[in-house]
Formats: structure tokens, C-alpha cells, sequence
């Protein structure tokens, strides 16, 4: 991946936004220099932030900080091997452009770890089996302005079991908010339950009984807010 | 007592809106990298609340970029088993002339697998059993 540059020419890129940066990448055949010396600009920018982000989602799956690590490292290099793929859509406001980089780098992170889950990435998926799972501690603080709703179905995410939190952390993974079927295709299925030490019927049963319980949770929670309204007038 | 829904069925409208119920529920909790403005911008300022250090391994911007922390990292640890090169030969030897293995060979050979296993810590010892 492309020669050293000099030395402390990163930080002449600072004043460049995400879009410019990955632009800049996006000609490492013209100039790999300067494709290296954005990359670096790039990753400085972000690295933190991306690390942290897929600690908290990602860290149980990954064996810890060292995987996420792997999982990050993996993510930038992707970003810089394909830096021609971001879309920045016509905006120009730098602060956006920040955000729909940061989203890009997410969107690559996810893909990487469906290939983890699938057998098919170097990163490996250390203490992933259901009988090994380690609970990565949820956010505390729940999102200012959301509705009683999403409170609610959060709650009923929260209460499941480790197990049951585990199949759906890995299985919505390959959610699709498009499609109007969200069943899990059965080579992927194959795959996650090999991953997770299981047969796919198993944990497509898991999973089943988890969706439910939240449905019954969230009726539950619906019927109590109509009665409440009720008596309230 | 309240009537349960039915099962959600594939297609069900409430089926779909139970997935985008659970994946909003998701991403709230942190368990999924956000992957829009909204959600990057959520996440940023959630995350202003607590510090987390950066690994070693993510410090170093060349590192990263050749690909050479992938190759370093120590936190997978496996038992070293120091090379013998005289046991080596004398197996190699009882191997093609199918004799049994001589006492101070494998007496050697135990005595580097015991110090290898010894070399791990009691947690990873076990994580070396093989799981059911």
C-alpha cells in the first residue's frame, strides 16, 4: 500500500474535510504519496472515534479491545482500498460531510464483521460460542427524545438473556430496513450458527423466542400506556 | 387478561416493525457502529461522556497502514515448544527405523511440554480445552 511520505505532512491536510481527504486516496495511482499522506490525516481523524464505536458494539463478538483493534486497523485499510466507493452526495457543509464519512466507515465495519461471522475474515471471533459469551455493558444513558416506544423496546432488548442477546446482536447484523422479510438466508444462517456453535435450526429457534418475548414486552407496554391514558381522561 | 398478538409471521407488518423496533433498540444501546449522520452524531456525543484509551497497536498510523500490527499481536498466546534439534533428529530416526522413542528423548519432550503449559496463565490454560 503505497510509499512512506515525508515526515509531519499530515497535519498539512488538517484544514482539508473527509470528503477531500478520501478524494485524495481515491487517486493513489496519480499520487500515492499524497494518497498516503490523506490516509494518514484520515485515520487520525476518525480512529478514535471508530475504535470506540465498535468497542461497544463489536467487543464481545471480537474478544475485547485486541479484536476491535484488528477489526479498526482492517476498516481503514478497507476505506483507503476503496476510497473511490464514498459518495459524498453533493454536500459541502464540512460538518456533514465529517458525519457521512464517519457513517461510510461504520457501514464498512459492519460488512467486515458479517465476513467475521461468517468464517470468511482473518479477524478472528474469539470466545463467540453461545456458551462463552461475555456481555459487553450496554449505554447507560438513554437517548434524550425518544419515544416511549423505543424506550420500551429497548428495555425488552436489555432483558433478554445473554443468549438470546447474543443470536440478535449477530443476527441483525444482516438487518435490511428495505426489505419487508428480514428471515436470515439459510447459507448465512449455516454459517453464524457454525460460528456461534450451533445448528440453524437452534438458532433461528432462539432467535424466534427472543423477537417474541420483545413483541410481548412492547404489547404489553402499549396496553399499559392506552390504560393509563384512559384513566388519566 | 390481555390478548397476546399472534406469532409474527414472514411479510407481517407487525414482524417489520418489530425488526425496526429491536434494530432502533439496538443501535441505542450501542450495539450496532452507527451508519448514518443521525446516528454518527447520536453516538458522538454519547460517547463524550467517558474517555477510552486508544491500544497500542492503533497509535501508530504506519503500522496500521502496512498491515503490521495484524502480524504482532501478542494478546493470542499458544504454548512454545523450544526447538530440539537432536530430539528432532533421534525421532526422525526411530520414525524410519520404527524403534520406540528413547527414554531421555521423551523425557525431554515432557519436560518441554510441561514448562510450555506452565508458561500459561490458569485462564488460558483452560481456553486451551477444547470446548464441546
Amino acid at each position: 500500500m503505497g510509499s512512506t511520505p515525508a515526515q509531519g505532512t499530515a497535519h498539512e491536510l488538517d484544514d482539508h474535510d473527509d470528503s477531500d481527504l478520501l478524494a485524495c486516496m481515491a487517486m493513489a495511482d496519480d499520487d500515492p504519496a499524497l494518497a498516503r499522506t490523506a490516509w494518514e490525516a484520515y485515520f487520525r481523524r476518525n480512529v478514535e472515534y471508530l475504535y470506540r464505536v465498535c468497542l461497544r458494539a463489536y467487543g464481545g463478538i471480537l474478544g475485547g479491545e485486541a479484536g476491535v483493534a484488528d477489526l479498526v486497523a482492517e476498516v481503514f485499510r478497507a476505506a483507503y482500498e476503496d476510497a473511490d466507493k464514498f459518495d459524498p452526495a453533493g454536500i459541502t457543509d464540512p460538518d456533514r460531510l465529517r458525519l457521512r464519512a464517519r457513517a461510510w466507515l461504520g457501514w464498512i465495519a459492519r460488512r467486515l464483521v458479517q465476513d467475521t461471522l461468517r468464517g470468511r475474515s482473518r479477524l478472528p471471533t474469539r470466545n463467540v460460542e453461545l456458551g462463552h459469551w461475555q456481555q459487553t455493558p450496554a449505554v447507560e444513558r438513554p437517548r434524550a427524545g425518544a419515544s416511549a416506544r423505543e424506550q420500551a423496546a429497548r428495555q425488552a432488548v436489555a432483558s433478554l438473556s445473554e443468549r438470546e442477546q447474543l443470536v440478535i446482536r449477530t443476527t441483525l447484523q444482516w438487518y435490511r430496513p428495505e426489505k419487508q422479510y428480514q428471515r436470515l438466508p439459510n447459507d448465512i444462517a449455516a454459517d453464524l450458527a457454525k460460528t456461534l456453535g450451533t445448528t440453524p435450526e437452534n438458532l433461528r429457534q432462539i432467535r424466534r423466542r427472543a423477537m417474541r418475548k420483545i413483541a410481548d414486552l412492547l404489547h404489553d407496554h402499549a396496553a399499559e400506556a392506552r390504560k393509563q391514558g384512559k384513566s388519566n381522561g | 387478561m390481555v390478548n397476546k398478538p399472534s406469532e409474527p409471521t414472514p411479510g407481517n407488518d407487525d414482524d417489520q416493525t418489530l425488526a425496526n423496533d429491536v434494530n432502533q433498540a439496538m443501535a441505542s444501546l450501542g450495539w450496532r457502529v452507527p451508519e448514518c449522520e443521525e446516528d454518527v452524531r447520536r453516538a458522538e456525543e454519547e460517547l463524550t461522556a467517558s474517555v477510552t484509551a486508544l491500544p497500542a497497536s492503533l497509535g501508530d498510523a504506519e503500522t496500521v497502514f502496512t498491515g503490521k500490527a495484524r502480524a504482532e499481536s501478542a494478546d493470542v498466546k499458544t504454548p512454545e515448544f523450544s526447538p530440539d534439534v537432536q530430539a528432532e533428529q533421534d525421532l526422525a530416526r526411530a520414525a524410519r527405523q520404527g524403534a520406540a522413542i528413547p527414554p531421555e528423548i521423551e523425557r525431554r519432550m515432557r519436560r518441554d511440554r510441561e514448562a510450555a503449559e506452565d508458561a500459561l496463565t490458569p485462564d488460558e490454560a483452560e481456553s486451551q480445552e477444547p470446548t464441546v
